[in-house]
């Protein structure tokens, strides 16, 4: 989520920022790096016909323009990532259901289609659908951040499982195979978030290289 | 006083008693009872805005609870870098069965380097290890020691087919013959203007570094955006020339050259230019001992260059693979 945070914070005119760095980003890659597509076949509003719903509803791009020097730093094996991916395969858009597999009260249904549906005289491609009828629209998506939350699908794995610098120039830092000063090594495997579970120890190859990503020289190692 | 407080306490027990006793059991029974009820859970009005308000009794499977569940057939070989079979190499897996965290799976790889996994779960990653043994990385032509992999959908890379007969490879590379080095390392700021910083490597010979770099950044530029830079590497004395097999620890015997130079002139491909660069280059010192070296220049800020590597003191032997841990 912090991400996503960041993300929009540059979106709405967040400045005077100068390095960025993203650790373990739970957000589609496309979404900084247009031409990042990791999924082709897959009709999201970014292949949707209308461009005004590929602007509005779509991923891809939507944060292309931050202004600051990017580092991102990534683990292709991130179990928290890997869910976050699965997640948009099975549920985006949403379905009805939660995490023990029943149905709870307020559990919502949502859909996608380029073909759209017919709500109230209205053509919507993103709706809120019957959970119980689920052909059936209730009504259309309008706002963006439920589009984000509950409809619109990745067609790139997260940023944060990808290993690129996301088109801005800067560094990209595989947290598994990171190999530090005198063979010292930071392997986080599938670890989600190893920086703040494992020891200073362990992982202080990572920190040194968030230093060297703000522009800080670290202190030399003893 | 207190036999008031506890007549109220027993018939609130009597009510909560009554409550569990009484209570349907079954919203679908209630619902059978009426025969204009439809079958189907009902739907009720929500306020305007909001979603309705629904309840059912047929909950359905998640697919991601399903997933967790897809079975794991996994077969992996430990090789060394000539693709010898690596006997006893320790085989820490992880696998993805739950929507909290991995669970943790540890065996050991056969006399023959193969070793097998059986498990549920979404994804699998498995690290290989071996005393004497080093760690191989992404890059290069040998396969990582650490690798993952997908189960029941494509998450990315395709999904994962077991084959006993193809098992997939980890590579391992075998120690050598390791010596003692002398450790380098040094760190310095750097002008930008082009002036030469000269930068100590060594706590117990004279071995130093010139580097010198030339920025023309412009303070009005977005800060992401490019701008010309170059700097000039340097060994004080000796010869210098860049690592290409970062697996290697033979330092070449000739093709060294005076210095190396980075130059990142704006015009590059925004892919290809950075404001950080880090490389390995070897080094040849006028005593004609060897080292090796990981270099980092920062050039953006306050320009940075940090070096760390390792020097073997003995004239005229290029060996330099370290005496350290292989983890």
């Amino acid at each position: 989520m912090g991400n996503v945070v960041v993300g929009s914070a540059f979106r709405q005119g967040m400045g005077d920022i100068t390095n960025y760095a993203l650790f373990n980003a739970a957000m589609a890659a496309q979404s900084y790096e247009p031409t990042r597509i990791d999924f082709p076949t897959r009709q999201t509003p970014d292949t949707d016909s209308d461009p005004t719903v590929q602007t509005r509803f779509g991923l891809s791009g939507k944060f292309s323009g931050i202004t600051a020097s990017v580092t991102n730093f990534y683990l292709e094996d991130d179990f928290a990532t890997t869910i976050w991916s699965h997640n948009h395969t099975f549920n985006k858009p949403q379905i009805i259901l939660n995490e023990l597999g029943g149905v709870l009260p307020l559990d919502r249904a949502y859909g996608y289609s380029n073909g759209g549906w017919n709500v109230g005289g209205t053509l919507h491609k993103l709706v809120q659908l019957d959970p119980i009828v689920e052909t059936v629209p209730l009504r259309g998506v309008t706002m963006i951040e439920e589009a984000m939350a509950f409809v619109s699908q990745t067609k790139s794995l997260p940023a944060g499982r990808t290993p690129t610098d996301l088109g801005f120039g800067g560094w990209k830092i595989d947290m598994d195979t990171f190999v530090f000063e005198n063979n010292y090594r930071s392997f986080f495997g599938s670890e989600h978030s190893a920086e703040w579970i494992w020891s200073l120890q362990r992982t202080f190859g990572v920190w040194r290289a968030l230093l060297n990503s703000f522009d800080i020289l670290p202190n030399p190692v003893p | 006083m207190k036999n008031r407080n506890l007549i109220m306490g027993v018939v609130a027990l009597l009510l909560v008693i009554a409550v569990v006793f009484l209570w349907p059991t079954d919203q679908g029974e209630a619902l059978k009872g009426d025969t204009n009820s439809p079958t189907l859970p009902s739907v009720s009005s929500a306020p305007s805005g909001l979603p309705p308000i629904v309840s059912t009794s047929t909950p359905r499977a998640n697919p991601l609870v399903a997933l967790m569940q897809t079975p794991i057939d996994f077969y992996g070989v430990v090789l060394d870098h000539e693709n010898n079979p690596v006997p006893s190499a320790k085989v820490e897996a992880s696998v993805l069965d739950n929507m909290m965290k991995g669970t943790p799976i540890t065996t050991t790889a056969g006399a023959d380097g193969r070793f097998t996994i059986k498990s549920k779960g979404a994804s699998l990653h498995i690290m290989v290890s071996k005393n004497g043994y080093y760690f191989v990385g992404k890059n290069g032509l040998l396969r990582p020691s650490s690798q993952g992999f997908d189960f029941g959908v494509d998450n990315g890379r395709g999904v994962y087919q077991p084959d006993a007969a193809s098992p997939v490879v980890f590579h391992l590379r075998k120690a050598g013959n390791p010596v003692p080095l002398d450790a380098l390392r040094g760190q310095s700021k750097v002008p930008r203007d082009g002036s030469p910083v000269t930068i100590g490597l060594s706590k117990t010979s004279a071995v130093a570094f010139q580097i010198s770099c030339r920025t023309n950044e412009d303070a009005s530029q977005a800060p992401n955006a490019p701008y010309d830079w170059r700097c000039e590497i340097q060994p004080e004395g000796g010869g210098i020339q860049e690592v290409v097999d970062e697996h290697s620890f033979l330092a070449p015997s000739d093709g060294y050259t005076q210095l190396v130079m980075i130059d990142m002139p704006k015009s590059l491909d925004r892919k290809v230019w950075n404001s950080r660069v880090s490389k390995s280059y070897w080094l040849r010192f006028p005593d004609n001992t060897f080292g090796k070296i990981s270099f980092m220049m920062n050039a953006r800020g306050d320009h940075f260059a940090v070096i760390n590597g390792f020097r073997n003191p003995s004239p005229n032997d290029r060996n330099l693979e370290p005496k350290l841990d292989v983890r």
